[in-house]
Protein backbone atom coordinates (compact mmCIF):
# COMPACT_ATOMS: atom_id res chain seq x y z
CA UNK A 1 0.00 0.00 0.00
CA UNK A 2 1.54 3.32 -0.99
CA UNK A 3 1.30 6.53 1.03
CA UNK A 4 -1.38 8.06 -1.20
CA UNK A 5 -3.68 5.07 -0.66
CA UNK A 6 -3.07 5.14 3.08
CA UNK A 7 -3.86 8.88 3.27
CA UNK A 8 -7.03 8.36 1.22
CA UNK A 9 -8.09 5.48 3.48
CA UNK A 10 -7.60 7.64 6.58
CA UNK A 11 -9.50 10.56 5.03
CA UNK A 12 -12.41 8.40 3.90
CA UNK A 13 -12.69 6.67 7.26
CA UNK A 14 -12.47 10.00 9.09
CA UNK A 15 -15.18 11.61 6.97
CA UNK A 16 -17.53 8.72 7.47
CA UNK A 17 -16.79 7.86 11.08
CA UNK A 18 -19.85 7.16 13.12
CA UNK A 19 -21.69 4.76 15.35
CA UNK A 20 -25.06 3.09 15.60
CA UNK A 21 -26.77 3.55 18.91
CA UNK A 22 -28.36 0.74 20.90
CA UNK A 23 -32.01 0.28 20.11
CA UNK A 24 -34.37 0.71 23.04
CA UNK A 25 -37.72 -1.01 23.09
CA UNK A 26 -40.47 0.59 25.17
CA UNK A 27 -42.85 -2.08 26.39
CA UNK A 28 -46.57 -1.37 26.18
CA UNK A 29 -48.53 -1.35 29.42
CA UNK A 30 -51.55 -3.68 29.57
CA UNK A 31 -54.32 -1.07 29.78
CA UNK A 32 -56.84 -3.44 31.32
CA UNK A 33 -54.55 -4.00 34.32
CA UNK A 34 -53.75 -0.37 35.15
CA UNK A 35 -55.10 1.22 38.28
CA UNK A 36 -55.54 4.67 36.75
CA UNK A 37 -56.45 6.23 40.10
CA UNK A 38 -52.97 5.70 41.50
CA UNK A 39 -50.55 6.98 38.84
CA UNK A 40 -47.32 8.65 39.84
CA UNK A 41 -44.69 10.46 37.79
CA UNK A 42 -41.26 8.85 37.52
CA UNK A 43 -38.15 10.32 35.96
CA UNK A 44 -34.71 9.03 34.96
CA UNK A 45 -31.72 10.44 33.17
CA UNK A 46 -28.51 9.16 31.60
CA UNK A 47 -25.70 11.07 29.99
CA UNK A 48 -22.74 10.51 27.74
CA UNK A 49 -19.77 12.45 26.44
CA UNK A 50 -18.72 12.94 22.86
CA UNK A 51 -15.03 13.43 23.50
CA UNK A 52 -13.63 15.92 20.96
CA UNK A 53 -16.80 15.32 18.99
CA UNK A 54 -15.47 11.96 17.90
CA UNK A 55 -14.99 9.46 20.73
CA UNK A 56 -18.27 8.25 22.23
CA UNK A 57 -18.23 7.69 25.99
CA UNK A 58 -21.60 6.37 27.10
CA UNK A 59 -23.25 8.07 24.11
CA UNK A 60 -24.60 5.11 22.17
CA UNK A 61 -26.55 3.44 24.96
CA UNK A 62 -27.71 6.39 27.05
CA UNK A 63 -31.38 5.95 26.03
CA UNK A 64 -31.23 2.30 27.09
CA UNK A 65 -29.64 3.22 30.42
CA UNK A 66 -32.22 5.94 31.03
CA UNK A 67 -35.04 3.47 30.31
CA UNK A 68 -33.53 0.85 32.63
CA UNK A 69 -33.35 3.47 35.38
CA UNK A 70 -36.94 4.50 34.66
CA UNK A 71 -38.11 0.89 34.99
CA UNK A 72 -36.16 0.52 38.22
CA UNK A 73 -37.82 3.70 39.49
CA UNK A 74 -41.26 2.31 38.66
CA UNK A 75 -40.61 -1.03 40.35
CA UNK A 76 -43.50 -3.42 39.64
CA UNK A 77 -45.69 -0.66 38.22
CA UNK A 78 -46.47 -0.30 34.53
CA UNK A 79 -45.07 2.63 32.55
CA UNK A 80 -47.01 4.68 30.07
CA UNK A 81 -47.10 8.25 28.72
CA UNK A 82 -43.33 8.14 28.29
CA UNK A 83 -41.72 11.38 27.15
CA UNK A 84 -38.14 11.98 26.13
CA UNK A 85 -35.97 15.09 26.21
CA UNK A 86 -32.47 15.22 24.84
CA UNK A 87 -30.13 18.00 25.86
CA UNK A 88 -26.54 18.82 25.01
CA UNK A 89 -23.88 21.07 26.45
CA UNK A 90 -20.48 22.15 25.23
CA UNK A 91 -17.80 21.18 27.78
CA UNK A 92 -14.41 22.23 26.29
CA UNK A 93 -13.29 18.62 25.67
CA UNK A 94 -16.40 17.75 23.70
CA UNK A 95 -20.15 17.71 24.03
CA UNK A 96 -22.15 16.23 26.86
CA UNK A 97 -25.52 14.72 25.95
CA UNK A 98 -28.23 14.08 28.51
CA UNK A 99 -31.36 12.03 27.91
CA UNK A 100 -34.25 12.55 30.32
CA UNK A 101 -37.20 10.18 30.33
CA UNK A 102 -40.37 10.82 32.29
CA UNK A 103 -43.40 8.58 32.53
CA UNK A 104 -46.46 7.84 34.57
CA UNK A 105 -46.23 4.60 36.56
CA UNK A 106 -49.53 2.84 37.30
CA UNK A 107 -49.80 -0.09 39.68
CA UNK A 108 -51.57 -3.31 38.80
CA UNK A 109 -55.16 -2.97 40.02
CA UNK A 110 -55.29 -6.64 40.91
CA UNK A 111 -52.45 -6.07 43.38
CA UNK A 112 -54.05 -3.40 45.56
CA UNK A 113 -52.44 -3.21 48.99
CA UNK A 114 -54.51 -4.86 51.71
CA UNK A 115 -54.73 -1.61 53.68
CA UNK A 116 -56.37 0.18 50.77
CA UNK A 117 -58.56 -2.74 49.77
CA UNK A 118 -60.03 -2.98 53.26
CA UNK A 119 -60.25 0.76 53.83
CA UNK A 120 -63.79 1.84 54.66
CA UNK A 121 -65.34 5.10 53.68
CA UNK A 122 -66.23 7.79 56.21
CA UNK A 123 -69.95 7.17 55.82
CA UNK A 124 -69.45 3.44 56.52
CA UNK A 125 -67.57 4.25 59.72
CA UNK A 126 -70.23 6.80 60.75
CA UNK A 127 -73.00 4.25 60.19
CA UNK A 128 -71.21 1.68 62.31
CA UNK A 129 -70.64 4.21 65.08
CA UNK A 130 -74.31 5.19 65.04
CA UNK A 131 -75.36 1.55 65.31
CA UNK A 132 -73.06 1.09 68.31
CA UNK A 133 -74.55 4.18 69.96
CA UNK A 134 -78.16 3.10 69.26
CA UNK A 135 -77.48 -0.39 70.60
CA UNK A 136 -76.08 1.15 73.79
CA UNK A 137 -72.61 -0.35 73.31
CA UNK A 138 -71.11 3.14 73.70
CA UNK A 139 -72.33 6.18 75.65
CA UNK A 140 -73.59 9.37 74.05
CA UNK A 141 -70.36 11.14 75.05
CA UNK A 142 -68.17 8.40 73.55
CA UNK A 143 -70.24 8.54 70.38
CA UNK A 144 -69.80 12.30 70.04
CA UNK A 145 -66.05 12.11 70.70
CA UNK A 146 -65.53 9.26 68.22
CA UNK A 147 -67.66 11.04 65.62
CA UNK A 148 -65.66 14.24 66.04
CA UNK A 149 -62.36 12.31 65.74
CA UNK A 150 -63.50 10.69 62.50
CA UNK A 151 -64.52 14.06 61.09
CA UNK A 152 -61.17 15.59 62.08
CA UNK A 153 -59.27 12.69 60.43
CA UNK A 154 -61.34 13.16 57.29
CA UNK B 1 -13.12 57.98 21.79
CA UNK B 2 -10.63 55.19 21.18
CA UNK B 3 -10.95 54.19 24.82
CA UNK B 4 -14.72 53.82 24.46
CA UNK B 5 -14.32 51.59 21.39
CA UNK B 6 -11.77 49.46 23.24
CA UNK B 7 -14.11 49.12 26.21
CA UNK B 8 -17.04 48.16 23.95
CA UNK B 9 -14.87 45.62 22.13
CA UNK B 10 -13.80 44.06 25.41
CA UNK B 11 -17.41 43.82 26.62
CA UNK B 12 -18.48 42.23 23.33
CA UNK B 13 -15.59 39.77 23.52
CA UNK B 14 -16.57 38.73 27.06
CA UNK B 15 -20.21 38.33 26.00
CA UNK B 16 -19.22 36.09 23.06
CA UNK B 17 -16.90 34.03 25.28
CA UNK B 18 -19.65 33.61 27.86
CA UNK B 19 -22.12 32.55 25.17
CA UNK B 20 -19.69 29.97 23.78
CA UNK B 21 -18.67 28.56 27.16
CA UNK B 22 -22.22 28.12 28.33
CA UNK B 23 -23.58 26.84 25.01
CA UNK B 24 -26.14 24.13 25.39
CA UNK B 25 -29.68 23.29 24.50
CA UNK B 26 -32.42 20.81 25.21
CA UNK B 27 -35.22 19.54 23.06
CA UNK B 28 -38.89 19.75 24.00
CA UNK B 29 -40.43 16.86 25.88
CA UNK B 30 -41.61 14.51 23.15
CA UNK B 31 -44.17 11.84 23.93
CA UNK B 32 -43.00 8.56 22.45
CA UNK B 33 -45.29 6.15 24.28
CA UNK B 34 -48.84 7.23 25.02
CA UNK B 35 -51.86 5.42 26.34
CA UNK B 36 -53.50 3.81 23.30
CA UNK B 37 -57.03 4.98 22.49
CA UNK B 38 -59.87 2.75 23.62
CA UNK B 39 -60.56 0.02 21.05
CA UNK B 40 -57.34 0.93 19.24
CA UNK B 41 -57.28 -0.05 15.60
CA UNK B 42 -53.87 -1.19 14.34
CA UNK B 43 -52.72 0.35 11.07
CA UNK B 44 -49.44 -1.47 10.62
CA UNK B 45 -45.83 -1.02 11.56
CA UNK B 46 -44.24 2.31 10.61
CA UNK B 47 -40.83 3.91 10.88
CA UNK B 48 -39.79 7.55 10.97
CA UNK B 49 -36.37 9.12 10.84
CA UNK B 50 -35.03 12.63 11.39
CA UNK B 51 -31.56 14.12 11.61
CA UNK B 52 -29.92 17.15 13.08
CA UNK B 53 -26.38 18.44 13.23
CA UNK B 54 -24.20 20.01 15.87
CA UNK B 55 -22.02 22.26 13.75
CA UNK B 56 -18.62 23.17 15.20
CA UNK B 57 -19.73 21.59 18.51
CA UNK B 58 -21.85 24.61 19.49
CA UNK B 59 -24.30 25.44 16.69
CA UNK B 60 -27.35 23.15 16.61
CA UNK B 61 -28.95 22.75 13.19
CA UNK B 62 -32.31 20.99 13.52
CA UNK B 63 -30.72 19.01 16.34
CA UNK B 64 -33.15 19.75 19.15
CA UNK B 65 -36.26 18.76 17.22
CA UNK B 66 -34.97 15.48 15.78
CA UNK B 67 -36.94 13.13 18.08
CA UNK B 68 -40.14 15.11 17.65
CA UNK B 69 -39.75 15.06 13.86
CA UNK B 70 -38.88 11.36 13.77
CA UNK B 71 -42.07 10.56 15.72
CA UNK B 72 -44.15 12.81 13.45
CA UNK B 73 -42.57 11.22 10.36
CA UNK B 74 -43.45 7.76 11.64
CA UNK B 75 -47.06 8.78 12.33
CA UNK B 76 -47.34 10.39 8.91
CA UNK B 77 -46.60 7.02 7.28
CA UNK B 78 -49.99 5.73 8.44
CA UNK B 79 -52.73 8.24 7.57
CA UNK B 80 -55.14 8.73 10.45
CA UNK B 81 -52.77 7.33 13.07
CA UNK B 82 -52.88 9.09 16.42
CA UNK B 83 -50.29 7.14 18.40
CA UNK B 84 -47.63 4.47 18.25
CA UNK B 85 -47.52 1.26 20.26
CA UNK B 86 -44.65 -1.18 20.77
CA UNK B 87 -42.20 1.68 20.15
CA UNK B 88 -38.48 1.31 19.50
CA UNK B 89 -36.00 4.17 19.34
CA UNK B 90 -32.43 4.29 18.10
CA UNK B 91 -29.98 7.13 17.65
CA UNK B 92 -27.00 6.97 15.29
CA UNK B 93 -24.34 9.59 14.78
CA UNK B 94 -21.78 10.47 12.16
CA UNK B 95 -18.75 12.70 12.48
CA UNK B 96 -17.83 14.88 9.48
CA UNK B 97 -14.90 17.17 10.38
CA UNK B 98 -17.10 20.24 10.98
CA UNK B 99 -19.47 18.58 13.40
CA UNK B 100 -21.64 15.59 14.01
CA UNK B 101 -24.96 14.48 12.54
CA UNK B 102 -27.38 12.66 14.85
CA UNK B 103 -30.17 10.59 13.38
CA UNK B 104 -33.11 9.33 15.43
CA UNK B 105 -35.13 6.39 14.14
CA UNK B 106 -38.49 5.61 15.74
CA UNK B 107 -40.61 2.67 14.77
CA UNK B 108 -43.82 1.30 16.15
CA UNK B 109 -47.28 -0.06 15.51
CA UNK B 110 -49.46 2.82 14.33
CA UNK B 111 -52.91 2.94 15.93
CA UNK B 112 -55.96 5.17 15.76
Amino acid sequence: MNIKTAVMAVLVSAVGFGCMGTQVHFSDAPMEKLDLSRGRTVKARASGLHLFGLIPLGINNRQVRAYEKLKAEAGEDYLTDITIRDGWKWVVIGNKYVTVLTAVAYPDKTKRPAAIATQRTLSEKMDELKKLSESGAITELEYKKARQRLLNEF
Amino acid sequence: MEKIYRQAGRTLCIAVMLAVFTAGCASHMTTIVSRPPAHAQKLGRVEGRASGSLFQAVIPILLNSRTERAYANALAKAPGATALMDVTLREDWLWYYLGTISTVTISGEAVK
